[in-house]
C-alpha cells in the first residue's frame, strides 16, 4: 500500500491511499509531460520517477481540490496526445487536459491533472481519468 | 471493477451560498501565493474539493462546491443545488446588505434545494474590526428562520474546518435518527414515504 500526502512538512494533508491491488494503476510517463503540463515538481529526489497514479472514480481521494475547466491561454493543448500511456490493457492517449489537482487543504500544486483520453488505436474508449503526480506529492509505502 | 475500491462510509455534497463579497471562497481555498504555487491556479479558480471528515468512526467524505460568481447574476440553477445534502448560507459581517439579503437566499434555498438538506448559517469574516452586524443579530436570524449558526473567519484555518465538520456532523445526526424513525414506522405498520435517509446513504453520484 502506498500513502501519498501534500509534499509539504506544514501540511501533510492525505490525499490517496494506493492498495496494492491497485499498484497496476501505476502509470510511467515521458517526463516532458511534467513541464508539458506545468506541474509542481516539489521532490527534488528521484527525478527519474515519472509516474502517475490513476483514477476513474473522484471519491477515491481522501482529501483534493479540483479547479474550474482550464482555459486555452494557460495550457496548450495541441501536443497532449503525444503522452501515450497504458491502462487497464490498452493504450490511451492524452486527448484534452481538462482541470488541476491540487492539495485539498494548502492548494499547492497542481499536483495532478483531470484529462479526456480515448484509445490510441481509435476503438473510442473516450473516459475521462484522474492523474496524480506521484512526483509532485510525498509517497509513503507501508 | 478497475477502480480503488470503495473506501468511505458515506459521501456528503455540500454547497456554499450567500452575496459575492462575503468570502465563500475564502472558506474554500486559501491561495496562498509562494514559489509553490503558481497564480495560473488561482486564475483558474476550483471547482470542488473533497475533504475526508471521520464522524462518529464513519468515513465521510464531504464534496464542498462553491457558487463561483453565478450568485451576482442570480443564475444558480436547480442542478446545481440537485443532490445537496447540506447548504451554508454565508454572510459578511461588516456587510449589512448580505446580512439582509440571507432572507432572501432561504427562499432560494427552499425553493430549490431538497427539503431534507441541512442549513447552516455562517457569518464571516468575523476578525475585522469593521464589523457592523453582531453575533447577537446573526444568532436572533438563525433563531428565525430556525437554523444552526457559527461565525467564522477564513483566516482561522481550524475554524473554518469546523464549520464543515459541524455541518456534516448535523447531517449524519439527521442520517441516523432518520433510521431510528424508519425502524420504529416500520415496527408500527405504517410506510414512510417522505423519508429519504436511504437515497442519502446511497448517493453516490457527484
Amino acid at each position: 500500500m502506498i500513502k501519498t500526502t501534500c509534499s509539504f512538512e506544514n501540511c501533510k494533508c492525505s490525499i490517496i491511499t494506493i492498495k496494492d491491488e491497485n499498484s497496476d494503476m501505476i502509470t510511467e510517463f515521458a517526463t516532458d509531460m511534467f513541464n508539458a503540463l506545468q506541474l509542481m515538481q516539489q521532490r527534488e529526489e528521484d527525478l527519474t520517477n515519472s509516474e502517475f497514479f490513476i483514477t476513474k472514480d473522484v471519491w477515491d481521494f481522501d482529501n483534493i481540490g479540483v479547479s474550474k475547466d482550464i482555459p486555452s491561454e494557460i495550457l496548450e493543448q495541441d501536443n497532449l496526445n503525444k503522452f501515450v500511456f497504458k491502462y487497464a490493457d490498452d493504450q490511451y492517449k492524452i486527448d484534452r487536459c481538462l482541470k488541476y489537482l491540487i492539495c485539498a487543504d494548502c492548494d499547492r500544486g497542481p499536483i495532478g491533472v483531470v484529462c479526456e483520453v480515448s484509445t490510441v488505436d481509435g476503438g473510442n474508449h473516450k473516459q475521462t481519468l484522474h492523474l496524480i503526480s506521484l512526483r509532485s506529492v510525498k509517497c509513503i509505502k507501508t | 471493477m478497475s477502480g480503488n475500491g470503495k473506501n468511505y462510509d458515506s459521501i456528503m455534497k455540500i454547497l456554499l451560498i450567500g452575496d459575492s463579497g462575503v468570502g465563500k471562497s475564502c472558506l474554500l481555498v486559501r491561495f496562498v501565493e509562494d514559489k509553490f504555487s503558481p497564480s495560473f491556479i488561482t486564475t483558474i479558480g476550483i471547482d470542488f474539493k473533497i475533504k475526508t471528515v471521520d464522524i462518529n468512526g464513519k468515513k465521510v467524505k464531504l464534496q464542498l462546491w462553491d457558487t463561483a460568481g453565478q450568485e451576482r447574476f442570480r443564475t444558480i440553477t436547480t442542478a446545481y443545488y440537485r443532490g445537496a445534502m447540506g447548504i451554508i448560507l454565508v454572510y459578511d459581517v461588516t456587510d449589512e446588505r448580505t446580512f439582509t439579503n440571507i432572507k432572501q437566499w432561504f427562499k432560494t434555498v427552499n425553493d430549490h434545494a431538497n427539503d431534507d438538506a441541512q442549513l447552516l448559517l455562517v457569518g464571516n469574516k468575523s476578525d475585522m474590526d469593521t464589523r457592523l452586524v453582531t453575533y447577537e443579530q446573526g444568532e436572533a436570524l438563525a433563531k428565525e428562520l430556525g437554523l444552526p449558526f457559527v461565525e467564522s473567519s477564513a483566516k482561522d484555518d481550524q475554524n473554518v474546518n469546523e464549520i464543515f465538520f459541524t455541518l456534516a456532523r448535523l447531517i449524519q445526526d439527521k442520517i441516523d435518527s432518520n433510521k431510528l424513525s424508519d425502524a420504529k414506522n416500520t415496527n408500527d405498520g405504517n410506510v414512510n414515504i417522505k423519508s429519504s435517509s436511504s437515497s442519502m446513504s446511497k448517493a453516490n453520484c457527484c
